[in-house]
């Protein structure tokens, strides 16, 4: 697994799934559709992918898209390294 | 062997071939059945039926096209609806102007330079939608217009601008003209990229399942929605306490159904052209946080707000704080939720609506749902991706916490529906004590769902189990809606229904009922959806073209044949006037009846009844001639003996909106005067709220009241000349029965004072119930007071209520209505003719009603 799926797992799984096991999360889980993350979780995952990879994430890139799923979020930042 | 290898993926492909078109034609089938439960019931519009039809077949060909070819069909689809339902000069003004604002669109110009013109664009059309400009084209075009155009092109634009989505004419136009839109002003506000993203992103017949499945759960929501609205809804004036306020409450949150039911009917038709869009609605009456309410009702709206306002102003304020950014952000997506609630009234209704009370609904859900973002912040709330491990303290919590959101959502929602501030504080006032409780209890139940919360923490933790893999569910999907449909359809047959046990057969009658209860049907007022979804109702133009049938609705007090009284009566018809009113000529007698010109003295040999009503008896909607007061005046000359000269004559006194009290001051100023032997006052389902209406108009307009006891009550009341309507008639409420008791006891002594004979007759609505208990409960009133009391139970049995009405918003009779009333009348009159008449005037020999009945054949 990559170094950015592999954060943004750990942070979704420590943020927004407590309890839940590693293995459970799989890449192709939804995350917005599902319910995991909502407006504020978002905004939230936004600010620690900037933060952790040093990118900047637009509003109109905080969709289904980009972060619908871990392969969509390593999509995304890869795009912006 | 080669034969053999080659024969296996041959075999199967066709075995899927084989079960994938025996899943269209199941599909195919439950829309059939959906369709016929649409035609049963009456479900929106005559319209609306027939795009379903178009859907159908629109369906079975679509399903049959090669890939590629399915958006392009649904483009002219979605096309040929618009002329299907606006005909052909309208139809091609709605696409041109659409057409237009699409092309400006994409115009190769500068971004900034595109803007400039749709907002110029925009500007003339609203100089148009207010009338400063003429348009060219028809009323009803507006709304629809707006529908598609006022949110869906902003997110166009948004998408166009940041190249989110493919763009191409054929999908332009599929999802600005999208098949449903053509019949629904109200429709959700549905993504531009989703639309496109997901266009069979999945099984296709799973799609298309699930289509038709939302919309058989539409559809019983719809269904539910008229037994809400017939059945359970007070009107503010009857809130008296506690127990009328919270049934008030509930009653305008579960009027909310419909806006759910039509919007997953719209969707799951969508889903069937391959468009496998989420949910609008998601269990909104279960939330268990303000958040939570906010993500599960028209989820489509909230994805709108947060897509095109709470993401680009949180990402704009990311330096401040966490909390800063979402308190500043929350407000400025309610301030414009609440903006573009007025911006949608103003395309779909051509008027602003800017009242506090909205504005203060919206104030207080925002603070509500910053308040549970903070907390949320503070505390995430548990999320997991298996099912939840329910325990006793879990599922107290999240009860505790259902339960005092759902409550407040509910007080919060009677606010919203209720006509004025004033009125919703009037109504809360009513509660006393037990109100203080009821406010109380969202955060009692509130800190309680939190305590349990913590409870439950402070146990081991239960790992929530994995999700069972969904197993294949067209089987039982399909099944359901089949059997659904099925049972809907057999169960909407009149022969089933009136065989069935009373209860039932009461459920299905108010479930086939399209008419407006009592109180829209005096009002037309009611809350923010129900008056948007009534857009059809202000809008003729719109209203013709979706009925399928004439579409005026005038007033009366509009006309050149009312005038103003100026007192208690309020206004009466002008002696002479000749006027056409909906579609017929109304002629007044120059004693301002609608009737044939009589004598102010009554000639002899001539029994003479005074018939005393509102505008069911003035023959609203109906030519004279078929008025049911006209046709029993010619069966009982019909049936008077020959060579006994006697004669009846049968006045027509009918007075749209004079009910009650009203009558009694006609009866004394203007009806003895012609010395009637009888008087039949036609009592209706209204006459208790019209006697407190009128009242409160009266008391409202400084008008003397010509009634003791009335003058009496109002002191007691402690109201004032010049006090609010609606606040008079909350005040009036404990007195209703009183009221009508005593209004009924003036005009049987007024009659016995002048030697008539008083005969009460309930004369009732098609779409009422035989004989309902508030019917009978008058009946007791009259009964009590000295009438001989006439009923016409089981009028209209076997016959459909859309056979007998006006017009789908018009509940008066029509001419079968009225010739139903005349001969139920008149038998009723003929077996008590010695308690009316004081002797056997009528003789049966001569079969009057039989006559009757052939000479409206002819």
């Amino acid at each position: 697994m990559s170094d950015v799926k592999q954060k943004a797992k750990a942070f979704i799984l420590e943020k927004f799934l407590q309890g839940a096991a590693e293995d459970e999360l799989q890449d192709t889980t939804p995350l917005i559709t599902s319910g995991i993350l909502d407006s504020l979780g978002t905004v939230a995952l936004v600010e620690y992918l900037e933060e952790t990879f040093n990118i900047t994430i637009k509003a109109h890139e905080a969709d289904e898209d980009n972060l619908g799923t871990l392969n969509d979020i390593e999509r995304l930042v890869q795009s912006k390294l | 062997m080669t034969e053999r290898v080659d024969a296996i993926p041959v075999a199967a492909g066709w075995r899927e071939t084989a079960v994938g078109l025996a899943k269209t034609a199941v599909v195919a089938g439950e829309l059939a059945l959906l369709v016929l439960v649409i035609w049963r019931y009456s479900i929106e519009s005559e319209a609306f039926l027939q795009l379903s039809m178009l859907a159908l077949g629109g369906f079975v060909v679509h399903a049959s096209l090669p890939r590629a070819w399915r958006m392009p069909f649904f483009a002219l689809l979605s096309v040929a609806s618009v002329f299907l339902v606006f005909g052909v000069v309208s139809g091609l003004w709605l696409l041109t102007l659409g057409f237009g604002l699409i092309a400006l669109s994409h115009l190769p110009i500068p971004w900034t330079g595109r803007i400039a013109l749709i907002v110029a664009a925009a500007g003339v059309l609203v100089l148009m939608r207010v009338r400063v400009i003429a348009a060219p084209w028809s009323e009803a075009i507006w709304p629809i217009l707006g529908s598609m155009f006022m949110f869906r092109l902003l997110i166009y634009l948004y998408d166009l601008k940041h190249e989110k989505s493919t763009f191409s004419l054929v999908r332009s136009v599929s999802y600005f003209f999208m098949l449903p839109n053509i019949c629904f002003p109200l429709f959700p506000v549905i993504d531009y990229t989703r639309f496109n993203k997901h266009h069979y992103d999945a099984d296709e017949h799973e799609i298309y399942q699930r289509g038709v499945h939302w919309m058989f759960r539409g559809i019983v929501q719809l269904l539910l929605y008229r037994l809400v609205y017939h059945r359970l809804t007070v009107d503010p004036a009857e809130v008296i306490g506690l127990a009328s306020f919270v049934h008030y409450s509930l009653a305008t949150f579960l009027l909310y159904l419909r806006v759910s039911g039509l919007f997953h009917l719209i969707v799951g038709m969508l889903l069937l052209f391959g468009f496998n869009l989420h949910e609008t609605h998601h269990l909104y009456y279960l939330s268990s946080s303000f958040t939570d309410f906010w993500r599960r009702i028209n989820i489509y709206w909230k994805d709108f707000m947060v897509k095109l306002f709470y993401y680009p102003i949180r990402f704009q304020l990311r330096r401040l704080s966490d909390v800063g950014s979402i308190v500043v952000s929350t407000i400025i997506v309610f301030a414009g939720t609440w903006f573009l609630h007025a911006y949608q009234w103003f395309w779909l209704r051509g008027d602003m609506l800017l009242e506090w009370h909205d504005a203060l609904f919206w104030a207080i859900l925002a603070g509500l749902v910053i308040v549970n973002s903070l907390y949320e912040l503070r505390y995430p709330p548990a999320r997991t991706l298996g099912r939840t491990a329910w325990n006793g303290w879990r599922f107290a919590a999240t009860s505790c916490r259902t339960l005092g959101t759902f409550t407040v959502i509910c007080l919060l929602w009677s606010l919203w529906s209720s006509d004025s501030l004033g009125q919703w504080l009037h109504m809360v006032a009513t509660t006393g004590s037990g109100g203080v409780a009821l406010f109380a209890a969202p955060p009692i139940l509130l800190w309680l769902a939190r305590w349990l919360r913590l409870r439950e923490q402070q146990r081991p933790a239960r790992k929530g189990a994995m999700a069972p893999k969904r197993q294949p569910w067209f089987r039982t999907s399909a099944a359901t809606v089949a059997a659904g449909a099925a049972f809907l359809v057999v169960l909407g047959q009149p022969a089933v229904y009136e065989a069935s046990p009373y209860y039932v057969g009461a459920v299905v009658r108010t479930a086939l009922n399209t008419g407006l209860n009592i109180r829209d049907q005096a009002l037309l007022d009611r809350g923010y959806y129900e008056n948007l979804l009534a857009v059809n109702r202000q809008n003729s133009a719109l209203r013709e073209l979706f009925s399928r049938t004439h579409g005026d609705r005038e007033l009366i007090n509009e006309t050149a044949a009312w005038h103003d009284r100026g007192d208690f009566v309020d206004g009466e018809l002008v002696p002479g006037a000749e006027i056409q009113f909906l579609g017929h000529p109304l002629k007044v007698n120059r004693w301002g009846m609608r009737d044939q010109d009589y004598d102010l003295d009554k000639p002899d040999g001539v029994f003479r009844i005074a018939a005393l009503g509102a505008s069911a008896l003035m023959g609203w909607g109906a030519a004279v001639e078929d008025i049911f007061e006209a046709r029993f005046e010619t069966a009982l000359n019909a049936d008077a003996p020959a060579g006994s000269g006697v004669r009846f004559e049968v006045l027509n006194f009918g007075t749209p909106s004079a009910l009650g009290l009203r009558q009694v001051v006609l009866l004394e100023e203007k009806v003895v005067g012609f010395h009637p032997d009888a008087i039949f006052y036609f009592g209706q389902q209204q006459d208790p709220k019209y006697t407190l209406d009128n009242i409160a108009y009266a008391v409202f307009k400084g008008r003397e009241i010509p009634f003791a006891f009335v003058r009496e009550i109002l002191e007691r009341t402690g109201v004032e000349n010049g006090t609010a309507r609606d606040v008079v008639q909350q005040r009036l409420a404990p007195y209703r029965e009183e009221l009508i008791r005593r209004t009924y006891r003036e005009m049987v002594a007024v009659a016995r004072a002048h030697d008539i004979t008083p005969v009460w007759v309930y004369l009732p609505w098609a779409n009422e119930e035989a004989m309902s208990e508030a019917a009978l409960t008058l009946q007791r009133y009259a009964q009590e007071a000295g009438f001989v009391v006439v009923p016409l139970d089981g009028v209209y049995d076997g016959y459909d209520q859309h056979e007998l009405e006006v017009a789908e918003w018009d509940r008066h009779p029509n001419a079968l209505g009225h010739r139903l009333l005349a001969e139920t009348l008149y038998r009723q009159v003929y077996d008590r003719q010695e308690e009316i008449f004081g002797r056997m005037l009528l003789d049966r020999s001569q079969n009057a009603a039989l006559t009757l009945k052939e000479r409206n054949h002819e």
